[in-house]
């Protein structure tokens, strides 16, 4: 009986150790979690904040190639204005004609030298190559990045 | 048991002041790197809205079957990086640099054009028919100046002139 105090101490020294442990390990866990996210979102927005492009075409003169009866090869003119780098490729961008989104099979993309590129840095032109049909009138291209950054150009085909 | 619940409590007090630091460090950062993203994107903005260039005056030399247009273009906003301009002209890319590649080029090489200092930019080779041409020139912030001409038989004229920049769309 003697040795049942320092014993039941030494147990619940041992439990409330554990317990105490086991808090600080599942807090810590959390606030890995969240400050991971944390960081994410924040280099996401950063990003976007950071990413911009224009399409520079001639509205009145996109470039066409291809013979009768088609499908043709129109050629769109992308200008990183932004700060970063932005992906260049079908799996990175979507392309819309008129409201409806081109199969990533028609789509190439490619440097002004006409060399298969994955990327543009600040500055940089690059060219998206339409396999499609498009009718003559007005129609309205709109590009997205991965980072949903938008833009969108109205073009006519004589 | 007293000693139990001073190790317990050290223990989740210590682990509270690290999980607050974890936290903070992480808010910190991202704080500072959208800031910083968030600047930037207010700068370009301001940039697209302080950048114009108009087309001041134009030469041509006609040739026997075709002719050679100098357009002069002033710059009537901030100070902008000519190296960072990209061409369009008659709906193909055209670099600017250098006329011999593409028959779009500077007269003189710049790197940069102050508010008020004009650049001369040579379009040569172009067939002598009343065919209308132009020329789009954008600069490192995606807005651009369009040039349309024509030769009317005797004389090039200039048709129109824009300008426009990007602007988000939803």
């Amino acid at each position: 009986m003697a040795a049942g105090g320092p014993a039941s101490e030494l147990i619940m020294f041992i439990v409330a150790i554990i317990v105490a442990g086991s808090v600080a390990g599942a807090l810590a866990y959390v606030t890995n979690d969240i400050a991971g996210g944390i960081k994410i979102r924040g280099e996401g927005l950063a990003d976007n904040l950071r990413s911009d492009f224009a399409i520079i075409n001639d509205p009145e003169n996109i470039p066409v190639s291809g013979t009768d009866p088609g499908p043709y090869n129109y050629t769109f003119y992308i200008k990183n204005v932004g700060k970063n780098s932005i992906p260049f490729s079908s799996d990175a961008l979507q392309v819309f004609i008129d409201g409806k989104m081109i199969s990533p099979s028609n789509l190439t993309f490619v440097d002004v030298n006409d060399l298969p590129t994955s990327s543009l840095d600040p500055y940089e032109v690059g060219k998206i190559v339409v396999t499609t049909n498009l009718s003559s009138g007005f129609h309205k291209l709109v590009v997205v990045l991965e980072n949903g950054k938008v833009r969108s150009f109205v073009f006519r085909i004589p | 048991m007293g000693f139990s619940v001073s190790a317990s409590t050290a223990i989740l007090f210590t682990s509270i002041l690290l999980v607050l630091s974890n936290l903070y460090i992480a808010w910190e950062n991202s704080y500072v790197q959208v800031k910083d993203a968030e600047e930037y994107w207010y700068d370009l903005r301001i940039s697209r809205l302080s950048t114009r260039l108009n087309l001041t005056s134009y030469s041509y030399a006609i040739g026997s079957n075709h002719y050679n247009l100098t357009l002069t273009i002033e710059n009537n906003g901030n100070t902008v990086n000519v190296g960072y301009w990209s061409g369009i002209y008659d709906g193909d890319y055209v670099t600017l640099s250098d006329v011999a590649d593409d028959d779009v080029g500077f007269l003189s090489p710049l790197e940069y054009l102050l508010p008020g200092e004009s650049v001369s930019l040579n379009i040569t080779f172009i067939g002598l028919n009343s065919s209308q041409h132009a020329l789009w020139i954008f600069i490192g912030n995606g807005c651009g100046l369009g040039i349309k001409w024509h030769y009317n038989g005797s004389d090039v004229l200039i048709d129109t002139t824009s300008w426009t920049c990007p602007s988000e769309v939803t």
